[in-house]
């Protein structure tokens, strides 16, 4: 358990948000949906190594 | 590992607090807030989980008839809790067909693995029967 890591995914959050509120602002429409996908993106490969991590735990704990 | 209760509280504040401010603000970012709050707090949690789990299979182990179905009653647990982690997180993802389906094939798989366990009850319950004549 790592609040940095939550902190992260909130930083992100935010930062794609003002970057698309701008963009559509300024009529880059386009961009918004890149900015918005790259920024799942970057929190989901954030959070897959926490899953993996927590799945193994489990495995290794039951005797998988 | 130190954990306490207020951290915790603390870092289930803070998902959720994330979770709310981003749900207002941009509603594709909740859905990873809530995810690593749950991954998070769940890892903690199997993690603490670990000396009772430990405990309880010492305590299978020490009765013979009850030793060899604690590998087996302890697997069980294992896959039904994955199964319902990633049931959850598909559910969570908006996906409620491929949870089910998740689900399903977690029972079938626990049914699967306690097929020995029914085998050796059933063969103890016809030994028990033909010695009593019936």
């Amino acid at each position: 358990m790592d609040v940095t890591l939550i902190l992260k995914v909130i930083g992100i959050g935010f930062i794609v948000a003002v970057s698309a509120q701008i963009l559509g602002k300024t009529g880059r429409d386009e961009q918004v949906t890149f900015v918005i996908i790259a920024g799942i993106v970057a929190v989901i490969a954030l959070l897959v190594g926490e899953i993996s991590t927590l799945f193994t735990t489990i495995g290794e704990l039951f005797g998988f | 590992m130190e954990i306490n209760t207020l951290k915790l509280c603390g870092f289930a504040i803070v998902g959720a607090a994330g979770a709310m401010l981003l749900r207002e603000v941009r509603r594709e970012f909740e859905l990873p807030v809530r995810l690593t709050a749950t991954v998070g707090l769940l890892t903690v949690c199997v993690l603490m989980a670990g000396p009772i789990v430990k405990y309880a299979a010492e305590l299978f182990g020490l009765s013979p008839i009850a030793g060899e179905a604690a590998t087996i009653v302890l697997r069980a647990v294992g896959i039904a809790m994955l199964t319902r982690l990633g049931s959850d997180f598909c559910r969570d993802m908006g996906v409620p067909s491929v949870a089910a389906a998740l689900e399903t094939a977690g029972k079938i798989e626990m049914l699967l693995l306690s097929l020995p366990l029914l085998s050796t009850a059933l063969d103890t319950i016809s030994g028990l029967l033909s010695q009593s004549g019936l």
